[in-house]
């Protein structure tokens, strides 16, 4: 069998360029002249060996004109095309793995607590206060939230959306109000998730009282700390959330505004603290 | 409930090698994505980062008036033999009236100042340059201005600012770094600095023609 049939085989397969494709139908062509062979044995008892593949070979046909037919239907480009996937797949898999599993969590969101995959309830995300988000900006019985709003403003400045999804007016031990809000800003485009600044926050009630942020914020020498701030307040791949906070809060104020930008605010959210709408 | 899984599994589309090819190429890419992600999405180019920077920090886009990948490039002083190079990208753009100033680390730091009329100060909140020149090679803050008129050959600074109560002071001429964008590599303070540690310093500006004869003469506060 094996010198005729070889000669036939690899004539025919010979046009088959992608070596994969190659081997694979000549496997197939190698099945069928065994199992023609196999068949003129059984059927002619007194047929040898020789005589039967010999037989076999010309009902198989013209070895070149197989070969070139062939060669014309398996492109080898496409096969090429196929292998690099498997392999883009397969590395990928083992990368995102290997990262997944010495890094965990920390590969996609960072070892920060305050991240998280998608902002589901419209609160910051302050893990490592627990739930204390859920207690000062959701309605409660606690005597001293003075109010919990959701204001819903929103803004669009150069793809970003930008929200003021929570408020809220608490009075503190020492009697003094301090006024939370909770700003989100997030796009679609997790490769340039937007961001807000403190120092281009700036911040008026409605008796024309501005609080000073960032370099300006005032210490309160009582407390060691600032009295105001903007802080992040939870992030994602698709969100940047800050939390805005001012105390000392005028407790006669009607409103509040926040005018956001370098110089002319790009966006301004006011909110109505009597009637406790937008 | 294991053999209804096999069922459904026996039962799922078989797909040729076109269909393979097309699942593995969309996989590849889905986990190229999530890889990109990984490394903080990078950009191809410094001016690709620069437009993202001013994206997401709600800017408008502004036109280039200035801008330096950091590779070491060198800027030539005329008369003081010193050459400077911006370690960074840096770049300066015009919006409205307004400008903006960024500066490339991993996370770009993006500034917005009023445009002036005549020469701007624009500038990054660090920023390190490098001064060369015989037997010098320092670091130094550079305190950009744009708009500087075309017919400038020669510009010096004075630049002043009581710092930590104790006051700075810094004088010297500038780079030219084309398109109007002039360069002064100020000395920083001698007492623990931070960023913007410039910011609200008086400066005075004085440009001559390459006669020798004055040009302009500007006196300002760098915007805070």
């Amino acid at each position: 069998m094996e010198r005729d049939s070889k000669i036939w085989l690899d004539t025919a397969v010979r046009l088959i360029r992608f070596g994969p494709d190659r081997r694979a139908v000549r496997e197939e062509l190698a099945a069928h002249l065994e199992d023609k062979i196999a068949d003129h044995l059984r059927l002619f008892p007194d047929m040898d060996e020789e005589e039967a593949e010999t037989r076999a070979l010309n009902e198989m046909g013209d070895a070149a004109e197989i070969g070139r037919a062939l060669g014309k239907i398996h492109k080898p480009w496409l096969g090429y095309v196929w292998m690099a996937s498997r392999v883009l797949v397969i590395v990928g898999v083992l990368w995102l793995l290997a990262t997944g599993l010495f890094r965990g969590d920390d590969a996609y969101l960072g070892d920060d607590p305050r991240s998280e995959w998608w902002d589901t309830d419209g609160l910051p995300r302050t893990a490592i206060m627990g739930n204390d988000d859920d207690l000062r900006y959701l309605p409660g019985e606690d005597p001293d939230q003075l109010l919990a709003l959701e204001p819903g403003l929103r803004a669009e400045v150069n793809g970003q959306n930008i929200s003021l999804l929570r408020t809220a007016l608490w009075r503190e031990e020492d009697g003094l109000q301090t006024l939370y809000c909770y700003l989100r800003v997030n796009t679609w485009r997790f490769w340039e998730r937007g961001v807000l600044r403190e120092d281009w926050m700036k911040v008026t009630d409605s008796k024309g009282k501005v609080y000073g942020l960032g370099e300006d914020t005032p210490e309160d020498p009582e407390i060691s700390g600032l009295l105001n701030g903007m802080a992040p307040g939870g992030y994602g791949p698709f969100h940047s959330g800050y939390e805005l906070y001012l105390r000392k809060w005028d407790p006669e104020a009607e409103w509040v505004r926040l005018d956001y930008g370098p110089g002319e605010p790009v966006f301004t959210f006011t909110v109505d603290l009597e009637e406790g709408t937008a | 409930m294991r053999k209804k899984w096999k069922a459904l599994w026996a039962r799922r589309p078989r797909l040729g090698r076109g269909g393979k090819t097309v699942r593995n190429l969309l996989l590849a890419l889905a986990l190229a994505i999530l890889v990109w992600g990984q490394y903080g999405c990078p950009l191809p180019t410094a001016e690709l980062e620069f437009r993202r920077a001013e994206r997401r920090n709600l800017l408008p886009r502004s036109e280039i008036v200035f801008a330096s990948t950091g590779r070491g490039e060198k800027y030539i002083g005329r008369e003081s033999g010193q050459s400077v190079s911006l370690w960074k990208p840096v770049f300066i753009g015009v919006a409205g009236d307004g400008v903006t100033a960024a500066y490339g680390t991993r996370q770009w730091t993006v500034d917005r100042y009023p445009l002036e009329e005549g020469p701007t100060p624009a500038s990054f909140g660090y920023a390190p340059a490098v001064v060369f020149g015989p037997g010098v090679q320092e670091f130094r803050f550079p305190l950009m201005f744009i708009s500087v008129p075309q017919g400038a050959d020669r510009a010096e600074l004075e630049f002043r600012i009581v710092y930590r109560g104790k006051e700075h002071f810094w004088s010297g001429q500038g780079f030219d770094l084309g398109g109007g964008t002039w360069l002064f590599p100020l000395e920083t303070p001698e007492v623990p600095y931070g960023d913007y540690w410039w910011r609200g310093g008086g400066y005075v500006l004085r440009l001559y023609r390459a006669d020798g004869s004055p040009l302009l003469e500007q006196s300002g506060t760098i915007p805070e």
